[in-house]
């Protein structure tokens, strides 16, 4: 049916059987703005806040706009929403919001932003009327990251909402009623065990969450909004950097449907700290080792000298390893520059995890489904990958499958294989050995027949499980498909790192790499260990912790997002999507060089020298085809798929760098009671 | 609006008219007389003239004027100053020199909120802010181009807790530029130095703000 009705004397249909509509949401459709505070699209209705009050004709009392939906009811009513009725209505919930509201605006940081300011300034009466004592409520701990100050809560339950249903940890609530309310945690000080936690301090419509680590530095109005994408994480979420003056102030999401919807990490969300720490500890020019632990500082035009003499030198077999962040002009240059070297022993840090991978096809790197329409699928299959973990983005899209499925008849169900990981309820856990992954491709096991009944199964497989076990993406394609109708495309392939979808795009992969040569040029890549062939290393970065003390020639480098020609550099997510990054330049030492800028003078400098001998060579080499044995598999089937992220806080050297990310890392780990350093202390407010 | 509208109307006439209108004008101007740029003395005296200006020279008339005056100053009050030893009456409004408060407690007043910093009109004032090692909120950086301020007073009346004041001090003249840029320490030594003063302004003013 379809229901035609008025907005303001605005006329409006809305088909009843294509789409479910709230009268807020018609509103806002028709270019009418409606204050809320409790109302927030991508959660669940709660209706509590009453800001949304309208008018609808035929109707007794004001309505609130959030949580109606536009039925058969609404035909040929009209709804106000700028009558006096509805003015004064509104002044009225302001001022009872306000009656406990603290008026510490000024050392809020919320201050700028808030929604509360704003909607009193448009809403609100101007005079107060309550000369009461205001209620004070006790600051409450959240860990390192959020500062609670809840005094300043207007119980809108926005971050009661989201931790439960879209973060899946029900740590938060509210206790009390009336006077007493208050949200917090059941018992005293608990962490809040999510990696998305971050994202309450941007869903608070007042100051009660903000972030401590931005604590008190800034306002929103001095901030610089800077492109930027979350290179922790191969789904590469659009950020937002705040930035002024040089230095990065806070990170924000991009909003973003398809990939991230509003959220962000708390990885990406917090990780900035690190830059400042990385400009105290780093150095600024190029270091040559003499002894153990004891450098000589060089010239650039020294230290490159070096570096060809050691590239050239005919004795030595040169590995390069990329780090993950590296952009796609540099992975460009280090190729060129390795292939007019004449050898090809390139890779990613990340490549390094495989023994094998068939990148010849883009499918087996780059998965057309990117999840987006994962409500149609009606059984997921875990293979291997803890989401929660490697992905925490893509985890939030599947936990919100079956949410809320007791309305929904046909039952959904989760399958898992290897390590258990925190899930739902609803979710079988299948076994965490090879051996039940080869019986669910024979078919063996229960659970084989609910994938055979179900008509858009979806798989998932993590990177531990192609690492650890010898079979490969197309293998393991074609057993799924014969076993049940699994479409090829409903195979999705969890990769690690920003860079590898582009790297493998390049060709930038060896097999067997660990077998390479003697020399190491390691171009800003930390989490590996140097194998003991390896009597010289040249670290080409920003700093280093995992082998430091090995590094013979070190050379400065910036970061990857001031490392590139012109304004913008593309990278490519695991679903084969495109995402920029604006530039942005935070460091401050003037010796420092771009790694690309080495790169373009090393090529430079080898176009002149015996170069063309090796590129008879290289020539020669690529003209030899291979031919695919056929090999046979063998599968040690007792291996366990165990998670390739062992903590989740130490994944990469800008995480272990800043304070307050590590710090909740080990609390977490060790299942702490949380010190929440100074924001406990109730003398700061 | 309507002079446009008239004009229109008038201009439509003209056109109208066209050559008639041409014609008259050209009858109607002629040259325009310089009378009023003509000197007095150049024009023939007339008798009622002289009379009065020999009689004005007899007596000594403006001579006598100019006397009464100057006796009359000389026995009135004075009003010039010994400036650098005695000084004219301040308003309580007055906006002088920056100074940044304390509280009687000796902690200092500002809390960082940048309002000061968002009103400048000038952009003189820039601000960088920390939490202390109690938690608090508060500025590591305070500065003030003085050269760039314009004096307007803005920042004292975004300040929420009177922490920036422009205090009753104008001499504050100095050899160099750089001196002129004050810092958080420069800004907190005036404020001690002026706190009576500023204080009682305040004071002064406290039913109009």
């Amino acid at each position: 049916m379809i229901i035609r009705f008025k907005i303001n004397e605005i006329e409006c249909e809305v088909n009843e059987e294509k789409e479910e509509m709230t009268i807020l949401q018609a509103c806002t459709a028709n270019g009418i703005e409606i204050p809320r505070f409790c109302y927030h699209e991508k959660l669940t209705i709660a209706g509590n806040c009453r800001m949304c009050l309208v008018y609808v004709t035929n109707e007794e009392k004001l309505l609130a706009a959030c949580g109606i939906p536009l039925d058969e009811n609404f035909d040929d009513e009209s709804i106000e929403t700028e009558i006096d009725e509805i003015l004064k209505a509104r002044e009225g919930v302001m001022e009872f919001l306000l009656i406990n509201h603290p008026l510490d605006c000024p050392i809020c940081d919320q201050g700028g932003e808030c929604d509360l300011q704003e909607q009193t300034l448009a809403y609100g009466l101007d005079t107060g009327r309550f000369y009461i004592k205001k209620r004070a409520v006790e600051i409450k701990a959240f860990g390192r990251l959020i500062k609670g100050i809840m005094t300043r809560c207007i119980h809108c339950t926005r971050c009661v909402r989201f931790l439960t249903e879209i973060a899946g940890v029900n740590e938060l609530g509210v206790l009390g009623r009336g006077y007493n309310m208050e949200i917090g945690t059941y018992k005293k000080d608990v962490l809040i065990e999510s990696e998305l936690s971050g994202n309450i301090i941007d869903l608070c419509p007042v100051g009660a969450l903000t972030s401590a680590v931005y604590a008190y530095k800034g306002r929103p109005w001095e901030l610089k909004n800077v492109k930027g994408i979350d290179i922790f994480d191969s789904v590469l979420t659009p950020i937002n950097y705040q930035v002024k003056g040089g230095e990065i102030f806070r990170i924000l999401p991009r909003i973003n449907d398809r990939l991230n919807e509003e959220w962000i990490t708390d990885k990406v969300r917090f990780h900035y700290e690190s830059y400042k720490v990385i400009e105290k500890l780093r150095k600024e020019t190029p270091s040559y080792k003499i002894q153990e632990n004891k450098y000589m500082e060089l010239s650039w035009k020294t230290a490159l000298k070096i570096v060809f003499k050691v590239l050239l030198n005919k004795q030595n077999k040169v590995d390069v390893i990329i780090g993950s962040k590296i952009n796609t002009t540099n992975l460009r240059i280090y190729k060129e520059l390795m292939n007019r070297l004449g050898s090809k022993n390139y890779i990613t840090e990340n490549g390094l995890l495989y023994k094998k991978f068939n990148y010849d096809f883009r499918e087996n790197y780059l998965n057309s489904n990117d999840l987006y329409t994962v409500d149609k699928n009606d059984l997921v299959l875990l293979c291997g990958v803890n989401l929660r973990l490697e992905s925490p983005l893509l985890n939030i899209k599947l936990r919100n499958i079956n949410f809320g499925d007791d309305e929904i008849e046909t039952v959904k169900k989760i399958g898992i294989i290897g390590n258990k990981f925190e899930w739902k309820d609803e979710s079988e856990y299948l076994g965490s050995t090879v051996n039940s992954m080869l019986k669910l491709f024979e078919g063996r096991l229960q659970y084989c027949q609910q994938i055979k009944k179900s008509k858009l199964p979806l798989v998932i497989i993590g990177t531990s499980l192609l690492t650890r076990v010898s079979l490969t993406i197309q293998e393991i394609r074609a057993a799924l498909t014969k076993v049940s109708n699994v479409k090829p495309e409903n195979v999705v392939v969890i990769t690690q790192g920003a860079n590898f979808g582009m790297a493998l795009e390049e060709g930038v992969f060896k097999e067997n790499f660990s077998k390479g040569g003697n020399v190491l040029y390691s171009i800003d890549s930390n989490e590996f260990k140097i194998s003991e062939n390896i009597n010289y290393v040249i670290y080409q970065g920003i700093i280093n912790d995992t082998f430091e003390n090995k590094i013979d020639l070190y050379l400065p480098s910036k970061h990857y997002f001031e490392d590139f020609d012109g304004e913008r550099e593309v990278y490519i997510n695991m679903f084969g999507q495109r995402s920029e990054m604006e530039k942005l330049k935070i460091s401050k030492g003037n010796k420092i060089k771009e790694n690309s800028m080495i790169g373009y003078i090393q090529l430079m400098y080898l176009n002149n020298k015996e170069i063309k001998r090796k590129e008879k060579e290289q020539k020669e080499m690529e003209i030899r085809y291979r031919e695919a044995p056929e090999r046979k598999i063998k599968i040690n089937k007792n291996i366990t798929i165990n998670n390739i992220i062992e903590n989740y806080y130490m994944t990469d050297i800008n995480i272990r760098l800043s304070k307050n990310l590590m710090i909740t890392g080990q609390n977490r780990k060790e299942k702490k009671i949380i010190e929440a350093g100074i924001w406990k202390n109730k003398k700061c407010i | 609006m309507l002079s446009r509208f008239v004009r229109t109307g008038l201009n439509s006439q003209k056109q109208e008219i066209g050559a008639i209108q041409f014609g008259l004008r050209s009858f109607q101007t002629s040259k325009p007389s310089l009378a009023r740029w003509e000197k007095e003395q150049d024009k023939p005296p007339t008798f009622k003239k002289v009379v009065d200006d020999a009689a004005t020279a007899f007596f000594m008339t403006e001579i006598v004027w100019g006397l009464y005056i100057t006796m009359g100053y000389f026995f009135r009050k004075k009003c010039t100053i010994n400036y650098p030893f005695e000084k004219g009456p301040l308003s309580p409004r007055f906006r002088g020199e920056h100074a940044l408060r304390r509280y009687p407690t000796g902690e200092e007043r500002c809390i960082a909120c940048k309002l000061c910093e968002a009103i400048c009109p000038a952009q003189a004032i820039t601000i960088e802010a920390e939490p202390r090692q109690d938690g608090s909120r508060r500025t590591t950086r305070y500065d003030i181009d003085m050269t760039k301020c314009i004096y307007c007073g803005f920042c004292q009346e975004a300040c929420p807790v009177d922490a920036i004041v422009e205090g009753p001090n104008f001499e504050f003249t100095t050899e160099t530029r750089l001196e002129l840029l004050y810092n958080k320490e420069k800004l907190l030594a005036n404020g001690d130095r002026w706190e009576t003063e500023i204080a009682s302004n305040i004071a002064a003013d406290y039913l109009y703000r």
